[in-house]
């Protein structure tokens, strides 16, 4: 929780408590009691001034723009908080699951925990949604929502059939190489020109296979082609709101993989700096494969094509939206990694808003809630009868 | 500047129009020659009002107000004086306040030295202009008398003088804000025994160096912030404002090797004063580089607040600024942070300057 809160008040100015307690409550869950624990922490960290006393009023971020939070806070907490076992044993085992599942009787044995400490801590892991265990071939798998969130099952079973390290090395090489065609790594057995074991292709293909890592695919003519990508992370790494920019980004990569390695004539040679060009000026320049090429980002709206010579020139819709998700194309590509996209920026604004602002975002969310269906007999009776006309 | 001073209304007038086009005004900034070529310090002149704002690359908008009650003068020499003035200082621009009105031909040739000649009355519509309600502007700055009190309160306090040079000619006019910076917090050490939080005039003064750090800080803050690469972690940050802060790596290599040849220097390294928390400082400024000059026009107040006393309805109007200018409390509690430890002043001064703050 202090973790959450710090990445989103980094950079900002005070901000009042009432204020504060309404954004950890509607978007993180963090109740009023948990704050003030939170608020330590953070105070004890020097990343924020509470102002106040004996009730906080307002809390002043310090934190500086240099500071990478999860380390500082991760020093922090190995030098002043001390876990139970329960806890050191919760985080051990997420870390163990960090890239990919694992055989539950590994991480117990790898952990050395005490098997009753283990054994609650799964529990109680399951019941919070942080660890899920599934069966796959007579074996238990362990899995973390954190990182991983689509068909769990398949997941477990590749784990069981495949093992956990296989399956991290093959992750890694897609993450190294993010929307690489299927196709081609079949056909070549490679990904970014490094190759894959037959143990590797075979998870590839079963993790496109099972909806693990739901490749895009892109219609271009006649024919159509899936990208690779890794999987899609939980929603503490992936924030919802960001779900529909990752998925825009992916779409623009997959665009460019297509010139990249699948091109009729004229092959894209710099991906990056394609894209970071399109980003600058708006448009990218006219040829004769753009209409298929980018047919698929016209339907999302993330831009259109005009007709050119003997070719299209596709040009940006430069919305806010647009320009994230191309900003995320582009670091996928250099570096593989979603870093900053656990942020939610709505979160954010709240943050720099008044208290009617907090109290219209929270009678928002109360109006969705469904309605409370108000019931008398005689109403119901009326109802019946009418069904029955 | 004498309680008799008869260009005071004039001075205070120039004051409060600082005040409305949100410039911050020093007063009675002595002109120094540039170069020393005599033992003494020898004062060239002085500025009556300099009002000092921030241009978006760093540099201060400096605006002289020269003020001349006297009818005898005439006011288009006195506006080549003052060009004169504004291109030694390099100040932006410059207003003449004259006890007499000036022809039209007179004002216009001023304006081609980028000198505004005015009288009082057409000095007071253009202020209106900014403001509907000036001169009567409501803030701890607006008065004159406030701005003598603080003068009295460096004089009955000698210990503080090295630390008024700094704020009466260094900051204002300074080319190099961070060999002022650095000479400040020297100021500020040297005077460190002196401090007592408990003084409310002694607040004043450290209210005073803040407003002052912050001016020389405008400069610093944005260079740091156009050289900032989000990729440099704290190391490299703190490598780039180190050689900054020293005025470049072989200004910095030259200072330690004349520490390592120093018995005087005890770790042999020399190292700004309380480095890591001014580290910390620099990297919380960058995320709002614009706003240290609102800043240090609050600190200002609050400044003369201390020196003159509090006024319950400039309170209010103080609070309702501090309110509204997010940044202003979070910067200016740090600062003093800094400069407690950095100057090596009892703690309790941390502790006064937050409580000041956080109480309006």
């Amino acid at each position: 929780m202090a973790a959450t809160l710090a990445i989103h008040i980094k950079g900002l100015a005070s901000i009042p408590i009432e204020v504060l307690r309404g954004v950890c409550n509607i978007y993180w869950g963090i109740p009023s009691f948990a704050l003030e624990k939170v608020l330590e922490i953070l105070r004890d960290a020097g990343f924020v001034r509470l102002v106040g006393s004996p009730r906080v009023e307002r809390v002043i971020p310090e934190i500086p723009i240099f500071e990478t939070v999860y380390g500082t806070l991760d020093s922090y907490a190995q030098s002043e908080i001390h876990l139970n076992e329960h806890e050191e044993t919760a985080i051990s085992i997420l870390r163990h699951l960090h890239d990919a599942p694992r055989n539950r009787d590994t991480v117990f044995n790898d952990l050395g925990a005490d098997k009753q400490v283990f054994a609650r801590t799964l529990q109680i892991g399951k019941r919070s949604g942080i660890i899920s265990e599934h069966t796959a071939r007579g074996r238990p798998i362990l899995i973390s929502p954190f990182y991983f969130t689509d068909n769990l099952d398949g997941l477990a079973d590749l784990a069981a059939s495949h093992g956990a390290t296989t399956i991290a090395e093959t992750l890694k090489r897609v993450k190294s190489a993010q929307g690489w065609p299927l196709s081609l790594v079949r056909k070549r057995k490679e990904i970014g020109h490094s190759s894959l074991s037959t143990d590797q292709l075979a998870v590839v293909e079963k993790l496109a296979a099972e909806g693990i890592i739901k490749p895009p695919t892109v219609t271009f003519g006649a024919s159509a082609e899936s990208f690779v990508f890794t999987p899609q992370p939980g929603p503490t790494r992936l924030n919802a709101s960001k779900k529909q920019i990752y998925e825009r980004a992916m779409a623009l990569i997959s665009a460019v993989r297509k010139g990249q390695l699948m091109a009729t004539r004229y092959p894209i040679r710099f991906p990056v700096t394609l894209l970071s060009r399109l980003r600058d000026r708006g448009y990218v320049a006219a040829n004769s494969e753009a209409q298929l090429q980018y047919a698929n980002l016209v339907t999302l709206l993330v831009g259109k094509l005009r007709p050119s010579g003997t070719g299209h020139i596709f040009e940006l819709n430069k919305t806010p939206e647009n320009l994230e998700a191309l900003n995320l194309a582009i670091r996928l590509l250099r570096t593989g990694d979603l870093s900053g996209a656990e942020i939610d920026d709505d979160a954010r604004l709240a943050l720099t808003k008044d208290e009617r602002y907090i109290q219209s975002l929270q009678a928002s969310r109360d109006l969705r809630k469904a309605p409370i269906s108000i019931r008398s007999e005689e109403i119901e009776h009326e109802f019946q009868l009418l069904l029955n006309i | 500047m004498g309680r008799l001073d008869k260009d005071r209304f004039q001075k205070e007038l120039a004051i409060r129009y600082c005040l409305s086009a949100g410039l911050l005004p020093f007063l009675e900034v002595l002109v120094v020659s540039s170069a020393e070529v005599t033992d003494q310090v020898e004062v060239l002149t002085d500025v009556d009002v300099l009002g000092v704002s921030a241009l978006d690359d760093g540099r201060l908008h400096k605006t002289i107000f020269d003020c001349k009650s006297s009818t005898r003068m005439s006011p288009i020499n006195r506006a080549f004086w003052t060009a004169g003035l504004r291109q030694y200082i390099a100040a932006d621009s410059a207003f003449v306040l004259m006890g007499s009105r000036s022809s039209r031909n007179h004002r216009l040739a001023a304006l081609d030295m980028n000198v505004d000649l005015h009288d009082e009355d057409s000095f007071t519509a253009l202020g209106r202009s900014l403001d509907p309600v000036f001169p009567n502007i409501e803030a701890y700055q607006a008065s004159i008398d406030r701005w003598q009190s603080l003068e009295d309160v460096y004089s009955a306090n000698q210990w503080s003088s090295g630390l008024r040079e700094q704020i009466a000619y260094a900051v204002p006019l300074a080319d190099d804000p961070k060999a002022v910076f650095r000479r400040i917090i020297a100021s500020l050490r040297s005077a460190r025994g002196n401090f007592d939080p408990k003084k409310p005039k002694h607040l004043a003064i450290i209210f005073d160096v803040m407003s002052a750090t912050f001016v020389s800080l405008i400069k610093i803050t944005r260079d740091l912030r156009r050289i900032y690469d989000p990729k440099m972690d704290k190391r490299e940050f703190e490598n780039t404002l180190r050689y900054y802060m020293w005025g470049g790596k072989e200004a910095f290599n030259i200072r330690q090797q004349l520490a390592s040849r120093s018995d005087a220097s005890r770790d042999n390294f020399v190292e700004l004063p309380a480095w890591p928390n001014l580290v910390n400082f620099m990297g919380i400024t960058l995320d709002a580089p614009g706003a240290i000059l609102d800043c240090a026009i609050a600190c200002k107040e609050i400044s003369l607040r201390f020196a003159s006393g509090s006024t319950p309805i400039l309170d209010a109007l103080l609070s309702e600024r501090l309110e509204s200018e997010g940044r202003t409390v979070q910067f200016s509690v740090a600062l003093g942070e800094y400069l407690t430890k950095g100057g090596n002043l009892p703690t309790d001064m941390q502790r006064e300057i937050e409580a000041t703050l956080y109480a309006f």
